[in-house]
């Protein structure tokens, strides 16, 4: 559109709005008489001119809103920091903000994660101790740890570190995505707790170990990023003589001598640690978990729980005996968060040995064991304790060949067990035919449950005659015996033996079952 | 009257408009309103597609 036409339109347009809005038409119509075309322009100029107002004044606020929004996203400023220079922001936290970085002079291709500290250097000695901290840090060479390159602090006095940029995942969403069970999930646990372990070694402790802070990259390797970061924060923190508890940066994995400002030591690392555990396996921390939520399997359990023991000198004493202990628990083996009982010791070994028939015997003689075990609590009741207790260790002996924790374990079967047993019988039970009877039961019905009658029959026979002749026939423990015998007679097929056995038995009060109304026990 | 016109303006007032451009807060104005009619209108109307 051309000058002189944009002026006419301009006093056109002006003109009529002077008009009350009644007459603004015909007086349009009049001032371009032979113009229809410039008529109509002005006319359609007037019906949306007042739209057009107010659009604009709404504008102007909307766009001012909305500009540092849009402004910030689009456009980042580029800053320059020591020899980097920005890209964009990554990432922003109690710390301090972290961009994605790269060499300002393009010498090399690599990117940096740039953490610029929220906190100003207060003191040349709060200088001296940052760069302290920075050479220690610069130390932790760990394929487990994303690496710290290089530090300063700003003309403004803003302390930066500059890290290797660990592109992965962080760990909860790893696992989510790859859908890792958990065994896997354990391994990572290792992986991790193996850098800190290192890191440990050198004296570095992170002090806010957290899912967030783990990440794993493309090839499954966990990454740990910002260590020591926030050892250095908290000294500023504490030479500005501040009260408030920004050290402890995380407090839902911080253990509690951090929450109230107390010494810090690798023991924090580790509560973490078992925090951390917990939530691999279960989604929630242990602080959020409710009852019917998912539950850990009880050594895994009892590992979390030493680890976030509340005083520091209950937990494990390093990351590396924590280790230990989940690896065990990988191999199926007992950790020492929490000690088992022989008996259920017993019940591990036939886990660990799954042939078939053998683990059936095993697991039923170390039943049998248990059940033998409450059988002689009774007869310690009845004699004198220290009795027992050679009894119990007798049996421990027996199955402790089989232990692995002991060197030069071979494998036994339960059939060479309880043959093992049998031959050690004779000398526990030497002056004592209670105990004697009792071993022998437990044997006996031992063999039974591996289906080998012909040995059970003989050893439940003696114990048998042994228990009338010391408790009398009509004793519930002779009564017992007298079962046992007959369901292995039973089980061999011999039902007319086993009734007979059972018929006076009826007679003296006892349980009127026939051998073939039992379930097998 | 001293109407701040927005920031189209840079923030300026129609007065101070007219100064920086040295023409009268009239003209100012005039010119504006005349402006913002057309480039409401061109953001209102469907663009059409035109032959290259």
């Amino acid at each position: 559109m051309s000058s002189p036409r944009l002026r006419r339109l301009e006093e056109l347009l002006e003109a009529a709005l002077w008009r009350p809005p009644g007459s603004r038409r015909s007086f349009v119509e009049a001032a371009c008489a032979g113009e229809p075309e410039l008529a109509r322009e002005v006319l359609e100029l007037l019906a949306s001119h007042g739209e057009a107002a107010s659009y604009f004044e709404g504008l102007a606020g909307d766009v001012a809103r909305a500009a540092p929004r849009e402004l910030e996203a689009a456009v980042p400023a580029e800053q320059t920091i020591g020899p980097y220079v920005t890209i964009r922001q990554i990432g922003s936290g109690g710390m301090g903000r972290v961009f994605l970085a790269r060499r300002a002079d393009g010498a090399f291709d690599q990117r940096v994660a740039l953490k610029l500290i929220r906190r100003g250097m207060e003191s040349p000695e709060a200088l001296r101790r940052f760069r302290a901290e920075r050479q220690i840090l610069a130390r932790l060479q760990h394929p487990g740890i994303a690496r710290l390159l290089s530090g300063g602090v700003t003309e403004e006095g803003l302390p930066w570190v500059a890290m290797e940029y660990v592109e992965g995942a962080p760990l909860m969403a790893h696992c989510e995505r790859e859908g890792l069970e958990e065994p896997d999930r354990l391994r990572l646990l290792v992986s991790i707790g193996e850098a800190v372990s290192f890191a440990h070694a050198q004296l570095v402790v992170h002090r806010d170990l957290k899912p967030g802070n783990i990440l794993v990259d493309a090839s499954g390797c966990v990454r740990l990023v910002d260590f020591g970061i926030a050892k250095f924060l908290a000294d500023q923190d504490a030479s500005a003589q501040t009260a408030t508890r920004a050290a402890v940066l995380t407090p839902a994995y911080a253990a509690p001598e951090q929450r109230v400002g107390g010494p810090i030591t690798t023991a924090v690392d580790v509560f973490a640690l078992g925090v951390i555990l917990h939530e691999l396996l279960t989604g929630a921390r242990p602080a959020d978990s409710r009852h019917g939520s998912a539950r850990l399997p009880e050594d895994l359990e009892a590992i979390s729980a030493k680890a976030r023991a509340e005083d520091a000198g209950e937990r494990y004493a390093s990351v590396d005996a924590m280790l230990e202990d989940v690896r065990r628990y990988l191999e199926g083996l007992p950790v020492s968060a929490r000690p088992t009982p022989w008996h259920q010791r017993a019940r591990r070994i036939a886990r660990r040995h799954p042939w078939p028939v053998i683990a059936v015997g095993v697991l039923s003689a170390a039943v049998v064991v248990f059940t033998g075990a409450s059988a002689l609590q009774s007869v310690a009741v009845l004699r004198e304790r220290d009795k027992a207790q050679r009894t119990t260790e007798l049996i421990s002996e027996v199955l402790a060949v089989a232990d692995p924790y002991r060197a030069g374990a071979e494998p036994l079967t339960a059939e060479e067990l309880l043959e093992r047993a049998v031959g050690r019988i004779e000398t526990a039970g030497r002056d004592d035919p209670e105990i004697e009877a009792a071993l022998l039961q437990l044997v006996g019905r031992g063999f039974g449950n591996l289906g080998l009658a012909a040995r059970a029959r003989p050893l439940l026979e003696r114990a048998l005659e042994l228990r009338e002749r010391t408790l009398g026939a009509a004793h519930p423990d002779a009564l017992e015996t007298r079962r046992h015998l007959a369901d292995v007679l039973a089980a061999a097929g011999e039902a007319d033996a086993a009734r007979e056995l059972l018929e006076p038995a009826c007679g003296a009060g006892a349980d009127c079952v026939t051998p073939s109304s039992r379930g097998r026990r | 009257m001293r109407l701040p016109v927005s920031s189209f303006f840079g923030g300026l007032t129609i007065e101070e408009t007219g100064e920086a451009l040295g023409i009268s807060p009239a003209t100012v104005k005039r010119g504006w309103t005349l402006a913002r009619t057309l480039l409401y209108r061109a953001l209102r109307s469907d663009p059409e597609p035109r032959e290259a």
